[in-house]
């Protein structure tokens, strides 16, 4: 976890530092998406050897749908409040 | 979403690799995969921190901008708060480590395998998958029924880059730079409140 988190922070402090190469930039920019790649990739192999997983894939459909369902729900309808409370009046 | 739609096709293509049984039991995939997390972590954190609108944003940060991305954390865990009522047997950390991805499927899903296993994982990437689609989807419903910040809190972390254009349409362009913040916020936030999830 810790390990995680500083390199989280010490890849920002260095992109920072080195913004203005614009080589670098781009480099770790358009690396992102294919380590994603290959990591979801292996993320895979790992849950399909998991026969726990394989065998309930219905179940784990089901909770994800209704854990999205209600994650957006709740935040719908919260931004309603805060759209009324703060931000409709300062329109038109 | 034709990001979205790779990431799917590599997911699917190394669940099908690993359940036909070719993989040699002593491969350290799990090794591997947190060796490749490591390097991902440090290139996520180097291209925000060099990210060009970087400065921008932090300079138009008001507690008005500040307001939105806190709103869209408190609704995701009031709704995950009713998915535990309805499913208490399922786990509670797990439960809000995966509302707290926001949308961020790729990230969120690989560290809570890191700290729950693939099964909570898979929910996570499908779970957070969904708040993209359904983002794409609904934005002008939502905007329509809850106000033009409803699309971007639905949209989460996505609200900054993928699902931006439809948030746009629907909620107006002088909504860009809250949409933006908002899911630069998330980003940064998803992986951090994971982790605290997890510690206690």
């Amino acid at each position: 976890m810790w390990i995680i988190l500083g390199l989280l922070l010490s890849g920002t402090i260095a992109g920072f530092l080195l913004s203005k190469i614009r080589f670098f930039n781009r480099f770790a920019d358009g690396s992102v998406r294919y380590i994603i790649f290959v990591l979801l990739f292996f993320m895979g192999i790992t849950i399909g050897m998991n026969e726990e997983i394989t065998n309930n894939i219905g179940e784990i459909g089901l909770h994800s749908f209704i854990i999205t369902a209600l994650s957006i729900t709740g935040s719908i309808f919260l931004a309603k409040t805060m759209y009324n409370m703060f931000f409709r009046k300062d329109e038109k | 979403m034709k990001n979205s739609f790779y990431i799917t096709a590599f997911f699917l293509a190394g669940i099908f690799i690993g359940s036909v049984g070719i993989i040699p039991g002593k491969v350290p995939v799990g090794s591997i995969t947190l060796g490749i997390l490591y390097v991902l972590m440090a290139f996520i954190g180097f291209s925000f921190g060099s990210d060009p609108r970087l400065p921008d944003i932090l300079r138009s940060i008001s507690m008005k901008i500040l307001l939105v991305p806190l709103t869209t954390i408190t609704g995701t865990f009031l709704g995950i708060l009713v998915f535990n009522l309805l499913f208490p047997h399922f786990g509670f950390k797990d439960s809000l480590a995966i509302g707290a991805g926001f949308g961020y499927y790729s990230l969120s899903s690989i560290l809570i395998e890191q700290f729950s296993g693939g099964k909570m994982a898979t929910i996570a990437l499908l779970a957070n998958v969904m708040r993209e689609i359904i983002t794409l989807i609904g934005a002008p419903f939502m905007v329509r029924h809850f106000g033009r910040l409803s699309a971007i809190s639905s949209g989460g972390a996505t609200s900054m880059d993928t699902t931006l254009p439809v948030i746009l349409r629907a909620s107006g362009m002088e909504y860009m730079l809250i949409s933006i913040s908002h899911g630069i916020i998330l980003s940064i936030l998803a992986p951090l409140i994971i982790g605290l999830i997890y510690q206690f």
